[in-house]
């Protein structure tokens, strides 16, 4: 069943990361086609990007980007962690690498998301 | 001292807890409980065990929530105990699981030495060097328990998927020198329904309790797959 | 297949097939499946190096988009983001953007509906659909680049 993709319980961390990495997998996909979508503006002239931009970046939906952010950066930093571990390096050190990967995620995504912040409230 | 075990338990129809309550002793195993109550206070308590010491593999369980050898594991070790049978197999009554499916995958990826010409008239000797057994020898531990499909993400979502231990049987007998199986095992194992569905969640090699490492084993496997699919599209 | 019938084992009535025609079942499945996925099993490993190293690549386009969009509050003005993609190495760049992040993203796809006993079944078509959505996706893609 599909939710056996995202059973946590009683599992190591690397099982959070294999579930954290679909979850953020699938949202990355749906937001790449949203994105795409939403550039067509572009080419319907200055008004209606200008008023798509307004509507989503903006105070009320920073929360949103942050977490878009947050699987951005964890899909990225995790993504190379598998691609190290997939080509058959350092397996011996996966715990260690784990941690350390949680740990480049969370830094990155809070100074990122600090940027982000001073930007959109000014 | 009185341990309470909780055990999940299947009639056939419906799945249901009952707690026991059984006196326990230093050194005693999940194993031993389990023995004492079908003994002592309920006969019709079923699961499955034989060597009692974690070599045939037939006692894997979910203690806790974790798959583990039920002969494994000291009971005082544990705070409070709750025995279930491992997912991703079908139960067929309390902790008893279905493994005919599994030992079938074992069986379609032939795990034995397949040699080119074998004859059994004039038999000659299979060297092997120590350095070459050790390429292997950590693979071939494994006791076939199932805890490592158990975890698998993958192999809970679809059935025919071989898993880690199968793939590991694979890397054991593909990384021995005196196997000449390459081609056949190749193809089952690079097909859909092989190492490309592996996505490292690496879990198995978290359960293992013979610590085969069946997670480095298929990330190797799908290395030589990789290059060997690549050597014959050019050849 | 010959029939199986119950067997009586100490007191237990064994219904269904004996081990030896379990064997013969799963024999033919994977026979079956060999022969269905003889056309995208070449692919495969191909897909796989690829989706490697597309992510490794992603991983520092991705920064730098999202660095450079966020640059200052100019960044996302309709002005500059025209200017931006008006520049033909720009468009180059983001063209590969286009094309590497649309086969990560619809592989990734097939990947995990491949997993699924769904998948298994309709294992062309997931290949088929997720190339046509990549495909679709890029084309898509492409006529907003060239029309700046
Ligand atoms: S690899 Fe380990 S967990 Fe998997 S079946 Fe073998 S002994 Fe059990
Ligand atoms: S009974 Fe044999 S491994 Fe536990």
């Amino acid at each position: 069943m599909l939710v056996d993709w995202f059973r946590i319980k009683g599992r190591s961390l690397h099982s959070l990361a294999f579930s954290f990495h679909r979850l953020t997998g699938i949202v990355l996909m749906i937001y790449l086609i949203l994105h795409l979508t939403y550039l067509t503006s572009l080419r319907f002239g200055k008004e209606s990007y200008e008023y798509l931009i307004s509507l989503t970046v903006r105070p009320e939906t920073l929360p949103f980007d942050l977490l878009l952010l947050l699987a951005t950066v964890f899909h990225g930093v995790n993504g190379i962690r598998l691609v190290i571990h997939e080509l058959g390096f350092v397996y011996e050190k996966r715990n260690l690498i784990l941690y350390l990967t949680f740990g480049i995620v969370l830094i990155v995504w809070l100074y990122a998301g600090y940027l982000m912040f001073l930007l959109i409230m000014g | 001292m009185e341990v309470e075990i909780k055990v999940r338990r299947f009639n056939g129809e419906k799945s249901y807890w009952q707690k026991y309550r059984v006196p326990v002793l230093s050194g005693m195993t999940v194993l031993d409980a389990l023995l004492y109550i079908k003994e002592n206070i309920d006969a019709t308590l079923s699961f499955r065990y034989s060597c009692r010491m974690g070599v045939c593999g037939s006692c894997a369980v979910k203690i806790n929530n974790k798959p583990r050898l039920a002969c494994e594991t000291q009971i005082l070790q544990l705070k409070d105990v709750q025995i279930e049978p491992i997912n991703n197999f079908r139960v067929i009554k309390d902790l008893i699981t279905d493994f005919d499916d599994f030992f079938a995958k074992h069986r379609i990826v032939k795990p034995y030495l397949i040699r080119k010409n074998d004859s059994y008239e004039k038999p000659v000797e299979m060297i092997q060097t120590p350095k070459q057994l050790k390429k292997y020898y950590r693979y071939s531990l494994c006791i076939k328990c199932g805890a490592c499909n158990s975890v698998c993400p993958v192999s809970s979502t679809r059935d025919d998927y071989l898993g880690p231990a199968i793939m590991t049987t694979v890397y054991r007998f593909m990384t021995d020198n005196r196997d000449e199986g390459k081609d056949e095992r190749f193809k089952i194992v690079s097909s859909e329904r092989g190492v490309w569905r592996c996505h490292f969640a690496s879990e198995c090699s978290e359960v293992c309790p013979k610590n085969v490492e069946p997670a480095k084993a298929v990330q190797k496997l799908r290395i030589k797959s990789i290059i060997y699919e690549i050597k014959k599209f050019f050849k | 297949m010959k029939e199986v019938k119950n067997v009586n084992v100490i007191g237990l009535t064994i219904t269904g097939k004996t081990e030896d025609d379990r064997v013969v079942r799963s024999d033919n499945d994977s026979n079956i499946n060999e022969e269905n996925k003889m056309d995208t099993k070449k692919l495969e490993p191909i897909a796989f190096i690829f989706q490697l190293f597309s992510g490794i690549l992603l991983a520092v386009f991705v920064a730098s988009h999202i660095y450079i969009t966020h640059l200052n509050e100019e960044a996302l003005k309709y002005e500059s983001v025209v200017e931006r993609l008006s520049n033909s190495t720009i468009k180059v760049i983001y063209f590969l953007f286009l094309v590497i992040v649309c086969f990560h993203a619809f592989n990734g796809l097939r990947a995990i509906l491949l997993d699924t006993n769904f998948g298994k079944r309709n294992a062309r078509m997931v290949n088929l659909l997720c190339l046509i959505i990549s495909i679709v996706s890029i084309l898509y893609g492409a006529t907003l680049l060239i029309s700046f």
